[in-house]
């Protein structure tokens, strides 16, 4: 005995295949001060479940969804020869990712950028602060700020050469202003009517066209801590510290986030 | 003729008015459920109803739709124990990455392996009303969470507007009775062993109204309906070098919302 399911299912999911709903994205309430990171992050919840599908989404007032900010062509940046052995970087259109979907659920939190690689988000492994090496990426720009050079590859690592000539991956300092598209992989986390961008431990926000180098406001929520961040346990309170910063580790929907407060 | 002619518009303008006003005749339409796919769903249900306690591992292959527009599929293995009314352990584990959580009838602690932090909420009551709290409080959907609820059919049945049977079909081997239903958002398929344990082996989630219809689907194997799980398997206990961290509730989320 075939009842119409068989049909049902087929309508349905050509009507779903061609109006491509959106998907549904409950934003996250935030602890305190401001929306949470990435949306993403904490969307799709229930998956999995049938159960959680008859569920009403809750009612949470959602911050605003941060949109990358595409560099208008003209904004992009040009690279910077600096020396004759690198090679200039042809003009080329750096496409600002959306967000890092490091995780939906509390168990789905695992497809982070390091699996996929550049197929899949574009976002490479990220290269740790203390790292020498004896050459600028492939395509860098240079950006001279308070005396200093600073060279930036597209993946946001600031590198500063040393008095040996190598070249040392460095945290960017606060001010500098890089032109063009926000760095591969930056999350965008909407603050009042601010978006910042946030990758491994620097802030961005938009300004002239480019993007600042801002400290954190306090209270931000950030999904993943920087790399090299440090374990400190007080009063059987666990945190972690970076560039000044406390990281406070929490639950929230069911993933491990990080509050941000000066130290 | 004219007055004819006249009067036939009169009564066509009064009917397109009268049409207008009128609801729109698309109602609700009642759900056609094979009864074969009822009643085999319904006898699985009954009979996880009625186990007092259980244990099961699934290897779940979930659909990612990344940012690029590629579809991806990954894959996490989740190991549950459940004991009534008040007993949850799932462990769900992926790569080198890994979540759990133990729910012992007065604590649960959502355990996150990568970074050896767990959080702990008190919660008391049988594991239904652990599962709406988590979901409403904290954001949390626990997998495979329809096995455990006190009325499985009745908790998937909810909003399903048609089902039907689609035959024998073996998983892994083991012969089942595919059976599938639909509601407005999912497409849920279920495979069934066909004996005198018809337990669940395979369930596919179709998110129908999401871009490119993402699955989610679980393969069931090592089913264990024995009584002999100690109340340690639903006790945390913190590993080495551990720490604890707060579980933020969304209804203290949403009260600090706009307070920077």
């Amino acid at each position: 005995m075939r009842m119409p399911f068989e049909k049902t299912i087929q309508s349905a999911s050509a009507e779903s295949m061609a109006s491509h709903a959106p998907r549904l994205c409950a934003a996250v309430g935030f602890c305190g001060v401001m929306a949470l990171a990435s949306a993403l992050v904490l969307a799709d919840r229930g998956r999995g479940s049938i159960r959680a599908a008859a569920r009403p989404e809750p009612q949470r007032t959602a911050p605003a969804r941060a949109e990358p900010v595409r560099a208008a062509p003209e904004a992009r940046r040009e690279p910077v020869r600096v020396e004759p052995q690198h090679v200039e970087a042809p003009p080329r259109v750096v496409e600002p990712r959306r967000d890092v979907p490091v995780g939906h659920d509390w168990d789905e939190n695992d497809e982070d950028a390091r699996h996929f690689g550049g197929f899949g988000h574009g976002v490479p492994a990220r290269i740790i602060r203390g790292q020498r090496f004896h050459d600028l990426p492939h395509y860098h720009f240079h950006v001279f700020f308070n005396n200093f050079n600073y060279f930036f590859d597209d993946d946001g690592t600031c590198y500063q050469q040393e008095p040996d000539g190598q070249y040392l991956a460095v945290q960017p300092p606060i001010g500098v202003v890089i032109t063009g598209a926000v760095p591969t992989g930056a999350v965008p986390i909407a603050v009042g009517p601010t978006t910042y961008y946030y990758l491994d431990g620097i802030f961005y926000v938009p300004q002239n066209g480019g993007f600042a180098v801002v400290n954190p406001p306090p209270g931000i929520v950030v999904p993943v801590l920087p790399s090299g961040a440090t374990q400190v346990v007080s009063n059987n309170t666990v945190m972690y510290q970076f560039n000044g910063f406390n990281y406070q580790p929490s639950v929230q929907d069911g993933v491990t986030v990080y509050t941000v407060t000066p130290a | 003729m004219i007055p004819k002619i006249f009067c036939a518009a009169i009564l066509l303008l009064i009917g397109v008015a009268a049409g207008a006003d009128a609801p729109p005749a698309t109602q609700p339409a009642a759900p056609t459920v094979d009864p074969l796919a009822d009643q085999i769903f319904h006898q699985s249900a009954d009979f996880l109803a009625q186990s007092h306690a259980f244990a099961v591992h699934a290897e779940v292959w979930k659909d990612e739709v990344l940012p690029s527009g590629h579809k991806i599929q990954v894959t996490r293995l989740v190991d549950l124990d459940f004991r009534r009314p008040d007993r949850l352990h799932v462990d769900a584990r992926a790569h080198h990455k890994g979540r759990s959580i133990w729910y012992n009838g007065k604590r649960l602690t959502v355990f996150d392996r990568e970074n050896n932090l767990y959080s702990v909420a008190d919660m008391t009551g049988p594991v239904d009303q652990v599962l709406d709290s988590l979901a409403d409080d904290y954001g949390i959907t626990v997998p495979l969470e329809d096995m455990v609820v006190a009325d499985p059919y009745g908790s998937a049945m909810k909003n399903v507007t048609a089902g039907g049977y689609f035959g024998d079909e073996p998983v892994l081997g083991v012969p089942c009775k595919h059976i599938g239903f639909s509601t407005d958002v999912i497409d849920w398929q279920l495979w069934i062993a066909d004996g005198p344990q018809p337990l669940p082996q395979k369930l596919v989630i179709t998110y129908k109204t999401e871009e490119q219809s993402p699955q989610w689907t679980a393969i069931f194997t090592k089913w264990n309906l024995s009584d002999r799980a100690s109340d340690l398997a639903f006790q945390f206990i913190p590993p080495r070098g551990s720490a604890q961290i707060p579980m933020v509730s969304q209804r203290a989320s949403k009260k600090g919302e706009g307070h920077p």
